[in-house]
């Protein structure tokens, strides 16, 4: 080979390494947007890792939500959280993982009495809007967070917050990839949370505009069955509201629930509640026992290493003839309530935005009938029936 | 005669890596080789025969001097197209058949297609493969490979060949076959140079040889001028003391055990040796050319240079 | 053309090489399993069929690249058939770059072969609706399985991807392998290819705050002139297409000249080493 052609080769190679130095810097902000979100508190070994470098994150993923499947099925509860954690690391784009797994914090980490652990609920949350995060452009992972809100929280003005969100946002069809309209529910329980948190205008307009919608996902995916059926029961919601609209815009507060409520220990960790009020049968007296000044945590980010110190029970006193009456028996649970605190409140609930639709003709959207003394709060617009109880530790042991 | 190679002061040193010392492979050779002859490249192993082929072909480098083929530096593009190389036990494409390895090589010298089935299929017939030529080199014998070693050594009609010990591992069939191929390269009027450390391979067939050890090269010229000093031994029965006496005139070694004679001559004092035994009434047994191998006459060249002979052992240590 | 002819003659004997079959017909059989894989939703089979497919072709992928770049032209040398290659007239780029490219063909083969497959897998395994119609004998029900064409494109680019990515990796191999012998250079390619996947680490090591400020710069250049086979590690969105995917194709096209340019640099290194290179 002569210099002269040795020369150019290597002025090729400096150019070529210039150049593909510049592309590197070029491509770094770019790969980050390909590759899977950033996730928390991973504390994963490197055998996870040397699966990622031959490309098989996703599959490991998939294999361990399988194995997950079987952790439920065994009743392996324990199990479960840290392998969401690593599949959603693996891949944060199994929204049925922080689906599942956010369901599994809020609901199935129950007491004796089937009450589900309340203390696993900001995890719950953090967790989906870890989904939301890395899953931003569906509707799924806004809806999850909305339902946990309006299902288990019983939160409709959060709820309908997050149903908001769900309902400007597409589906993708998992199996052509292509964008799908959302399906016609998300509207309707954006519709239900508004009417819930007794924000009627709201929710008048989004069924005139479920309504609108339905009509045009019907059209559009005329090959689907049982489409115009949405249409209708949209229709008839929207009739529904607006007849209690007016009905309920007439109520005075004039009723007398006549509301009280007692507590009594029969044994350490068992002691019975019960009461009266005159409301409708169906509706629900929310009881809650927590460390005096409770207040839930906030997690920034998700982690499942919950304070073990905190107490808080929380049940739901059907109401039955005018009465409620219920033995709450916490001896063996004295993991999920480990009553460390000095003090403790009882509190009695009855918040007509969470009761049935009959209750609420009488009681209106957000209370407006109720005239109860002593125990009428007013939160905001909203007027409920509250009783608080303060308990000493031993009252409790 | 025009020289088909030239070589000035050429030096090759390796570094042997057990040792930690350069070892010099080819030590300022200088050798010519006129064109037409075919020329025995002899020495031990070890001597540097492999290291000078490869210099000549431009596989390996030299660090000083220089060597040119057919007028022309060696290991250049245009040498190539003329000069052909058999190595030492060469191995091929073995997922290849004879026919295909062949027409790869025709390709290389970018032979077109047509001119190169022809060529192939010749060269398949002059090697004796032409029944095999579509059977897989990995099904191959020795013999065989070596055939079609020479075989892709002829592809381009080239006017020198080098061989590395064509024969090593052949069995005395086709170690003749090869000889007679060698034979007929040059009634073609190739130049063979043909690198071999058994003096059986080149005596035959050798125009000129030269000597090689560590790296030099000891002793060049004609093959019957290198053999110089050869003797013949003639034995005999029924010789009488007297009759010794006459012998020792000719043979001065000459001795007897009880009536029989063993004496020593140069080639050309055997006719007179055997009349004095005849005439005195002895019985001629044998007349036999001594076989003076290669290695006597690397003994004997290597003793006179005053120089130790090449360590075998060295061969493997070679960082080549 | 004589560049050529060698090529040709590397993709025929490696075609033909028992241990490189061996791992293609593993990658087949691999992608082929993945139709009995049972799965709890249809969301989660799509999402696994494509990860496992292309994790498949690139895993085995890796093997047939790495070995072919290790032996290719050691075996030569070793077997010394490079001294009737290089006695005639062929110049020494041109071997090299001969061996190179027939590598690159035997494994766009490969990759094709194993992609390929992995395709038609993937569209029997999610098209079952299409398929139970054409059993039907709806043809307008069959004709559904071209509504998957825009999804298979996305997974040909994830394909090309592997292919950019494993080509690297063989020139790398190919390049040390000019003066390494095979067992150095199977584990000094190997590490290559773990340290050049890690590319996210490599890079938050250059931009970390707990990083000396004096060794930031020789991050950088560290990061900047490995080979960064992590760019290429982009399947995610191509396996979840709700994930944003705008651009991906202009990204794809500058990760496939990355690729490239490296490649060209390892070649004409190994061009240049062999130039001298006693045989």
């Amino acid at each position: 080979m002569s210099q002269g052609k040795k020369a150019f080769l290597i002025g090729l190679l400096v150019v070529l390494f210039a150049f593909v130095a510049a592309m590197q810097v070029h491509l770094d902000p770019l790969r980050a947007k390909f590759q899977p979100g950033k996730v928390t508190n991973i504390q994963l070994g490197t055998q996870f890792i040397a699966a990622t470098l031959i490309g098989l994150k996703e599959v490991v993923g998939g294999l361990l939500w399988v194995r997950t499947d079987e952790f439920f099925h065994e009743g392996n509860y324990d199990a479960i959280i840290p392998m969401v954690r690593i599949v959603t690391w693996l891949d944060p784009h199994q929204m049925n993982v922080y689906e599942t797994g956010a369901w599994h914090l809020s609901y199935n980490f129950t007491d004796s009495q089937e009450r589900s652990d309340r203390r696993y609920i900001p995890a719950s949350k953090a967790l989906l809007r870890e989904g939301i995060q890395n899953n931003p452009r569906t509707y799924d992972m806004y809806f999850q967070l909305g339902w946990l809100n309006f299902n288990k929280v019983l939160d409709y003005a959060e709820s309908a917050k997050w149903f908001k969100e769900a309902n400007i946002r597409d589906a993708v069809d998992p199996a052509t990839g292509r964008r799908k309209t959302r399906p016609q529910f998300v509207g309707h329980t954006l519709a239900h949370a508004y009417e819930n948190s007794g924000n009627v205008d709201a929710a008048v307009r989004q069924w005139q505009e479920n309504i609108r919608a339905n009509e045009e996902y019907a059209r559009r995916y005329a090959r689907e069955e049982g489409n115009q059926v949405m249409v209708d029961v949209a229709r008839n919601n929207l009739a529904l509201v607006l007849r209690e609209k007016e009905t309920r815009a007439k109520l005075t507060p004039t009723y007398n629930a006549k509301f009280e409520a007692h507590w009594e220990r029969i044994a350490p960790r068992k002691f019975r509640v019960w009461g009266t009020i005159n409301v409708p049968n169906g509706c629900r007296v929310r009881l809650q026992i927590a460390d005096r000044g409770f207040k839930e945590a906030f997690f920034g980010s998700f982690r499942w290493d919950i304070d073990q110190s905190q107490t808080i029970l929380i049940d739901d006193l059907y109401v039955r003839d005018g009465k409620f009456n219920r033995t709450i028996d916490i001896e063996r649970d004295s993991a999920i309530y480990p009553l460390k605190a000095e003090e403790y409140v009882a509190t009695f609930t009855l918040d007509p935005r969470k009761t049935p639709r009959e209750a609420r003709d009488v009681l209106g959207w957000m209370g407006s009938a109720l005239a109860d003394q002593p125990y009428l709060v007013k939160q905001g617009d909203a007027r409920i029936l509250q009783k608080e109880i303060v308990l000493k530790r031993s009252d409790l042991l | 005669m025009e020289n088909a190679i030239e070589i000035r002061d050429l030096t090759k040193s390796f570094h042997n890596v057990l040792t930690k010392e350069d070892v010099v492979a080819v030590d300022h050779l200088t050798l010519d080789v006129p064109e037409g002859q075919i020329f025995g490249f002899l020495g031990p192993n070890g001597a540097g025969k492999t290291t000078t082929i490869k210099m000549l072909l431009g596989l390996i480098f030299p660090d000083s001097g220089a060597a040119h083929i057919l007028g022309q530096p060696a290991g250049d593009i245009d040498v190539k197209r003329k000069i052909s190389y058999l190595p030492e036990t060469p191995y091929f494409y073995e997922h290849m058949t004879g026919f295909e390895v062949l027409d790869f090589y025709g390709t290389l010298f970018g032979i077109p297609a047509q001119k190169r089935k022809a060529r192939v299929s010749e060269l398949l017939e002059q090697v004796g493969l032409a029944s095999n030529m579509h059977k897989r080199l990995r099904f191959y014998s020795k013999g065989m490979l070596q055939r079609i070693g020479l075989a892709q050594a002829l592809v381009n009609d080239p006017r020198v060949l080098f061989l590395d010990e064509p024969t090593s591992g052949l069995d005395p069939i086709a170690h003749l076959e090869i000889r007679d191929l060698i034979l007929r390269l040059r009634e073609e009027g190739r130049t063979v140079f043909l690198s071999s450390h058994q003096l059986s391979d080149v005596e035959m067939v050798c125009d000129r040889v030269s000597i090689m050890n560590r790296g030099k090269v000891l002793k060049v010229g004609a093959l019957k001028d290198l053999l110089a000093g050869q003797t013949t031994e003639v034995r005999a029965e029924k010789v009488s003391d007297a009759a010794l006496a006459k012998v020792k005139e000719i043979a001065p070694d000459a001795f007897l055990v009880e009536d029989a004679l063993s004496a020593r001559v140069e080639p050309d004092q055997v006719n007179r040796l055997v009349d004095v035994v005849v005439q005195n009434g002895g019985h001629i047994v044998a007349v036999t050319p001594s076989q003076r191998t290669l290695e006597d006459i690397f003994i004997e060249t290597i003793q006179q240079a005053g120089m130790p002979v090449a360590d075998l052992s060295l061969e493997g240590s070679l960082s080549q | 053309m004589t560049t050529w002819v060698i090529a040709k003659n590397t993709l025929g004997e490696a075609m033909r090489r028992k241990i490189l079959n061996v791992f293609l017909i593993l990658a087949l059989g691999s992608v082929i399993i993945s139709l009995t894989f049972p799965f709890l939703d249809f969301r989660q089979q799509v999402t696994i069929l494509k990860s496992f497919g292309l994790g498949m072709v690139q895993f085995w992928g890796i093997f047939i690249a790495i070995i072919m770049g290790i032996t290719l032209i050691p075996s030569d040398v070793d077997q010394r058939t490079i001294y009737t290659i290089l006695s005639k007239p062929v110049k020494r780029y041109e071997y090299v770059v001969g061996r190179f490219l027939g590598a690159a063909i035997t494994l766009g083969l490969n990759i094709f072969l194993m992609g390929a497959a992995f395709l038609l897998v993937f569209a029997v395994k999610t098209n079952a609706p299409a398929f139970t119609a054409l059993g039907n004998y709806d043809f307008r029900g069959f004709l559904g399985l071209w509504q998957w064409s825009s999804e298979i494109s996305g997974l040909m680019g994830g394909i090309a991807m592997v292919y950019m990515k494993l080509l690297l990796l063989a020139a790398v191999a190919i390049f040390f392998s000019v003066f390494m012998s095979m067992t150095v250079n199977f584990f000094l390619s190997s590490a290559v290819f773990i340290i050049g996947n890690l590319s996210s680490v490599t890079e938050s090591m250059a931009s970390s705050p707990n990083t000396a400020a004096v060794l930031k710069p020789l991050y950088k250049a560290f990061h900047v002139l490995v080979p960064n086979f992590g760019n290429y590690d982009i399947q995610n969105p191509l396996i979840h297409p709700d994930v944003p995917q705008a651009d991906i194709g202009m990204y794809m096209l500058k990760a496939a000249l990355y690729g490239l340019a490296y490649t060209i640099i390892l070649v004409v290194l190994g061009v240049l080493v062999f130039q001298r290179k006693e045989v």
